[in-house]
């Protein structure tokens, strides 16, 4: 039998009238409710957001300079997984700002299961590009140095704390009903499209330097994200 | 009971600031959504208080709903929320609560959960939390299992199983002489 028939014959019963709008919430109402500015819908928020996170990765490359060799080596390697980066970013970005309105139709596994595809993504893509790069790149074999790593650590938090901000003050103004699950989202968003930025100053394909460093940065903006989360004011 | 469209217009309205679209989307939800609250927390008057608070939720959220989106998985979404909150808050004070307040407490507990039906409230107290809410959305409720899926922030097909398991526990809970009882009551 189907589990909706099977439960057809359960019903939970009502036994009482709720009481008068006018006894009871208009009372406590304040007496002054002017219009209101609804939100945008998640897709415009999130593109906000893509658009802020673009701006201030663009500007850090700007100011902290382009990797050297970058008018050489414009091949495949250099663009698709930065552009796939910043779509799974902006995906990223939607889901926190629907989990940041009530009701909003996403679901926990389906979102799970985003999260986990892409970290599983990340990381083949992290181990495979040694594999794929021309036989003309040099590449940058550094290993888990750990002066290059950090500075890798740092440029990316760097580029992603100022979207982490402003994604967070759009959530506070929203009303999380999993504030955690929508900042680590976020952070994920946010991890995700400076990661994407480093590929234009990093010339490292070296697993060693780029998964601890630069998939490490956007394991540790999604966790910071999630905790910062926790904090954000319940509604 | 207006459909979606009527609900979303009324909150359309209530953000335009008319006041007057609140009472009319309560006049309309709150028949739905007190067989709800009075589930989560068997009490009729927390239950009572209960909505009072989601409406007032709705008001300070009410910038949170979009035109054109369902407005009862929105609703029931800040329902849950705020029972949630009672539900903390209440075990907070429980905690930090002397004895003597708690044995002061409980005979009045004991005689407003079993209102209506005592065995069928008996059952669904001790279905674990995640059945219980699929099954009293859709159920005391009657919200589809898209609007309840909506709500929980689960799948549809997620919500089906979980009913489907509920219902399973609570016939077995029930016994099939006492579900024929209150179901003769109805």
């Amino acid at each position: 039998m189907r589990p909706e028939n099977e439960a057809e014959d359960l019903k939970i019963p009502s036994s009482f009238d709720p009481p008068r709008f006018e006894d009871t919430v208009l009372a406590k109402l304040p007496s002054e409710s002017g219009p209101c500015k609804p939100l945008l819908p998640p897709v415009r928020r999130a593109a906000l957001l893509v658009l802020w996170a673009l701006a201030f990765a663009a500007a850090a490359l700007a100011w902290t300079g382009w990797k050297g060799d970058i008018d050489q080596k414009l091949w495949v390697w250099t663009f698709v997984p930065p552009a796939l980066e910043i779509v799974a970013g902006a995906v990223s970005f939607w889901l926190a700002m629907c989990w940041s309105v009530p009701g909003s139709g996403v679901h926990r596994g389906g979102t799970l299961t985003f999260w986990g595809c892409v970290f599983a993504l990340l990381l083949a893509a992290a181990l495979a590009a040694p594999h794929f790069v021309p036989a003309t790149y040099p590449g940058l074999q550094v290993g888990p140095g750990l002066s290059h790593g950090i500075a890798c650590l740092g440029w990316e938090l760097l580029v992603a704390f100022p979207v982490l901000a402003i994604a967070f003050w759009m959530m506070a103004r929203a009303a999380p009903v999993s504030s955690m699950l929508a900042g680590g989202l976020a952070g994920l968003g946010a991890g995700m499209i400076s990661d994407a930025a480093i590929h234009f100053r990093c010339s490292a394909v070296d697993p060693w330097h780029t998964v601890p460093w630069h998939l490490g940065a956007i394991v540790l903006l999604a966790c910071l994200g999630a905790l910062l989360g926790k904090f954000l004011p319940r509604w | 009971m207006p459909g979606e469209d009527a609900l979303s217009v009324f909150m359309r309205r209530y953000q335009q600031g008319d006041g007057d679209a609140l009472a009319e989307l309560y006049r309309t939800t709150a028949g739905r959504l007190i067989p709800y609250l009075f589930s989560m927390v068997r009490d009729r008057a927390l239950a009572e208080d209960l909505l009072q608070e989601t409406f007032l939720r709705v008001h300070k959220v009410r910038h949170t709903y979009t035109y054109g989106r369902p407005v009862l998985p929105w609703l029931y979404a800040i329902a849950r929320h705020v029972a949630q909150d009672a539900a903390r808050s209440r075990r907070r004070r429980a905690e930090v609560g002397d004895g003597e307040t708690l044995l002061r407490q409980l005979p009045a507990l004991e005689s407003r959960r079993d209102e209506g039906h005592p065995d069928l409230w008996r059952a669904l107290e001790q279905l674990p939390a995640s059945w219980k809410e699929p099954l009293l959305l859709t159920k005391a409720s009657g919200l589809s299992v898209r609007e309840a899926a909506s709500v929980l922030g689960i799948s549809e097909g997620a919500v089906k199983v979980r009913v489907h398991r509920a219902v399973r526990a609570v016939r077995r809970a029930l016994g099939q002489s006492t579900r024929e009882r209150w179901e003769s009551m109805e």
